[in-house]
């Protein structure tokens, strides 16, 4: 028998409430406006798709399970935006639909809804985007170049930076086009000062604390400080590393969503870091692209158990310390 | 144990117990590396069918006659010894389906050989240790035929998502390929919500079945009593007939007893 | 010894005996209640696994020339495997009668079960793996992966079933789900490839 009607722990505020996924749709805004400077409109259909097909999944959804349609949820908004800004801006339509569609129906649906999933659903829409059509997300388009609307074979596409540093290249990409977000890469990611601005934004009003993107950009700058390729010094390393690819992004959005955290500060430290030494190894020793977003799907597993872990400890220092009283 | 007409489900469900009741794969959770990983195609999934068949024949039938021989201390090695019978059987087995499925062979062939010692083997074999052969067998074929179906399905499914064609025949209104289908994450999840298909056909039956019992009964007379409602009005006036025709066939009715009650007294006296 | 690291750190994630190959899922049933329970039967079945390793290494030398390998391998594994356990079970039972208590019951099913067999298969038909430190470097990441596999679905298993799940998918759909997301996180690191 059920005593207690709410989910397992107990100790986490009501994460259902509005406000929280609001306020990181509106962060998310800004990476949008610099996607339709750099690539025009198309960027801006691209997510306009995206979040119709996440909303509907999320109604139908909730409506197959019973629940009753909650029409202001702005989760699912969040997770189609998420997706849209991880694609490269010339990719067909059909692609992000399905990843939406995978990541509210397989991620959301079977675990009960939103504020109960166990992985983000936004990283696993795109791992599983990224296995059935891995070759059509690994081009990117150019940077202020007219991208129309229907992309065909004129439309020049190059490798992203992520890429070039696997194959042990180093990208050639200038301050000023770093600073600018000038290069060519998925949608919201390469615009690292709007993110970083954005982050401003989520910290000021509280949705994110302030320890968990620190932790986690931290010990990816420790790894690329120690191990980096021979013609860079290693700020260069450091910088370049956290440029490529979606790392950035990640760790404003992805990593801090408050579902899929640990409750205890000591538990998302653990969990920031963890994210972080299994996104370098993929960036090693992997294959696919988007490291940071895998590394991500993987540690949510670990989420329970830092949890576990992390009471544990609480147990015996409150065991220890109340012998120490008596 | 009430056999009524409503208990239908209840006896299909008992008659088939392996396939729909306890699916060895989707309920008790046995055969899952075949299911997930190995079976890509319904070529494959036939040569794993067949395999399966073959290594638990020797587990369900022939075992029971094989322990009587062994002495009471080697009772342990049961296990072994019927993990390598069914080896024995499969190794003949391996030169048929190779020719039935060569693409089995090539990619999974590892997965053909793992039936010998697969939890589904253990499990028919504590099934069938006490019963006699026919039970034994007939036992043995119901949980073949559960996991018969889920690889069947499983096979379709991921062929056509993957690959576009049905036992190497291709279908024009696939025109996106899933590629990324094979890979066992995707396998996992497809069995999952295969498992959960499965658990919401058996709830939505049982509640068919409980809204016949309980639900259509009282449809029925909901339905009739609208009817009647409507039937009463022309009613009332054939009441008043009726009343006036029942107050004279009993005023008659009376007048008949009292001749017969005084006839009687008359003829008394 | 940075080639038998890569091995190791191969068996252990990429090709991880749980994730990627599906391996033993249904053992989980009987033993998912204690996380003890589950590490003596992950490590039963390394322990057994790499023992059986070194006679299979020597078996699949002597057969791997032969025209019916394909058809011989199986039982040649299985009787090594055989071979081992029967050792086990001696020797367990005559000097340590304490321990035979308490992990007889798992002793079949560490065993033979299809992460032991399988295990040993997939090294005879690999061709990397070439000599006997690395064939045993393998086993015994597969076995410690297999291990950390099992005691990580078990941690998960508290909180999935405090999910408000809908009632089809309680239970065992679930965790079929979640295993396969945590396998498709493993994906990044071997990419699209088929495990053979």
């Amino acid at each position: 028998m059920k005593m207690n009607a709410k989910p397992f722990p107990y100790i986490r505020a009501e994460e259902r409430s509005p406000m929280l996924m609001l306020d990181t749709a509106i962060a998310l805004i800004p990476p949008f406006f610099m996607a339709c400077f750099y690539y025009g409109m198309r960027s801006l259909a691209v997510g306009a798709f995206t979040v119709i097909a996440a909303v509907a999944a999320n109604w139908i959804s909730d409506l197959c399970s019973g629940r009753g349609l909650e029409w202001w949820d702005a989760s699912p908004v969040v997770t189609g935006m998420i997706i849209a800004l991880l694609m490269p801006a010339s990719v067909p339509y059909y692609i992000p639909i399905i990843a939406a569609l995978f990541a509210i129906f397989v991620v959301k649906f079977p675990y009960g809804g939103t504020g109960h999933n166990l992985f983000n659903p936004a990283a696993a829409g795109l791992a599983f985007v990224t296995l059935c059509f891995g070759d059509q997300l690994a081009n990117y388009p150019i940077p202020l170049e007219t991208l129309p609307m229907t992309v065909d074979e004129t439309v020049k596409l190059t490798q992203g930076a992520a890429s070039l540093l696997k194959m042990g290249a180093i990208p050639t990409i200038s301050m000023e086009q770093l600073a600018l977000g000038n290069f060519a890469g998925p949608m919201g990611t390469t615009n690292i000062l709007v993110i970083a601005a954005c982050l401003i934004y989520l910290l000021i009003r509280r949705n994110v604390k302030w320890y968990v993107p620190l932790t986690y950009l931290a010990t990816i700058s420790l790894f690329a400080s120690r191990v980096h390729h021979e013609n860079l010094s290693a700020a260069e390393s450091i910088i370049v590393e956290l440029v490529a690819g979606s790392l950035m992004f990640v760790a404003v959005y992805m990593l801090t969503e408050p579902v899929t955290l640990p409750k205890r500060p000591m538990g998302k430290v653990l969990y920031a870091m963890t994210a972080a030494v299994i996104t370098m190894l993929f960036r090693y020793y992997g294959v696919v692209l988007n490291s940071a977003v895998f590394a991500l799907l993987l540690t949510n597993a670990f989420t329970p158990l830092f949890d576990r872990l992390v009471e544990q400890g609480h147990i015996v220092e409150r065991s220890v310390t109340g012998s120490e009283d008596e | 144990m009430k056999m009524s007409k409503n208990n239908w489900y209840r006896r299909f469900l008992l008659a088939t117990k392996g396939i729909f009741l306890q699916n060895p794969i989707l309920t008790l959770g046995l055969a899952l590396p075949f299911a997930v990983v190995a079976c890509t195609s319904l070529q494959t999934a036939v040569g794993l069918s067949i395999g399966a068949l073959m290594a638990l024949i020797p587990a369900a039938l022939l075992l029971p006659y094989v322990m009587k021989w062994i002495p009471q201390q080697l009772q342990w090695l049961d296990y072994p010894i019927c993990a390598l019978l069914s080896a024995v059987f499969l190794m003949p087995t391996r030169l048929i389906t190779g020719s039935l499925s060569p693409a089995l062979m090539d990619s999974v062939g590892v997965y053909f050989s793992l039936f010998c010692v697969s939890s589904l083997l253990f499990t028919v074999k504590e099934k069938c240790k006490e019963k006699e052969p026919v039970r034994a067998l007939l036992t043995l074929i119901r949980m073949w035929l559960g996991v018969v179906l889920v690889l069947v399905l499983m096979g379709c499914i991921r062929e056509v998502l993957g690959y576009g064609t049905i036992w190497n025949k291709p279908l024009t209104f696939m025109k996106i390929r899933f590629s990324g289908v094979m890979v066992s994450g995707l396998g996992f999840i497809l069995l999952g919500f295969l498992a959960a298909l499965g658990k919401k056909l058996h709830r939505t039956i049982l509640s068919v079945q409980f809204w016949l019992r309980d639900g259509w009964p009282k449809l029925k007379a909901k339905v009739a009593g609208i009817f009647e409602k409507n039937e009463k009005e022309p009613k009332k006036i054939m009441d008043e007939k009726e009343l006036i025709h029942e107050e004279e066939s009993a005023e008659q009715l009376v007048e008949q007893i009292t001749e017969t009650v005084l006839g009687k007294e008359q003829d008394n006296k | 010894m940075m080639e038998l690291i890569a091995v190791f750190s191969a068996a252990l994630a990429a090709e991880n005996l749980f994730f990627a190959r599906a391996f033993d899922f249904g053992n989980m049933s009987r033993i998912n209640r204690d996380p003890k329970k589950l590490l003596t039967y992950g490590g039963l079945s390394t322990l057994i696994l790499t023992v059986a390793g070194f006679l299979a290494y020597g078996v699949n030398r002597l057969i791997a020339g032969t025209v019916l390998y394909n058809y011989i391998s199986g039982i040649a594994h299985l009787l090594t495997l055989v071979l081992v356990y029967s050792a086990a079970y001696f020797l367990m039972g005559k000097y340590a009668a304490n321990f035979f208590e308490k992990l007889g019951k798992y002793l079949p099913f560490a065993a033979f079960n299809c992460a032991t067999l399988g295990s040993l298969l997939l090294s005879a038909k690999d061709v990397e793996l070439d000599s006997l430190a690395k064939a045993l470097t393998y086993h015994l990441g597969a076995g410690v992966g297999f291990t950390a596999a099992l005691l990580l679905i078990w941690s998960l298993r508290q909180r999935l079933s405090s999910c408000n799940a809908p009632k089809s998918f309680r239970g065992l759909p679930l965790q079929l789900i979640t295993a396969g997301l945590i396998a498709l996180a493993l994906v990044g690191l071997t990419g699209n490839q088929l495990p053979a």
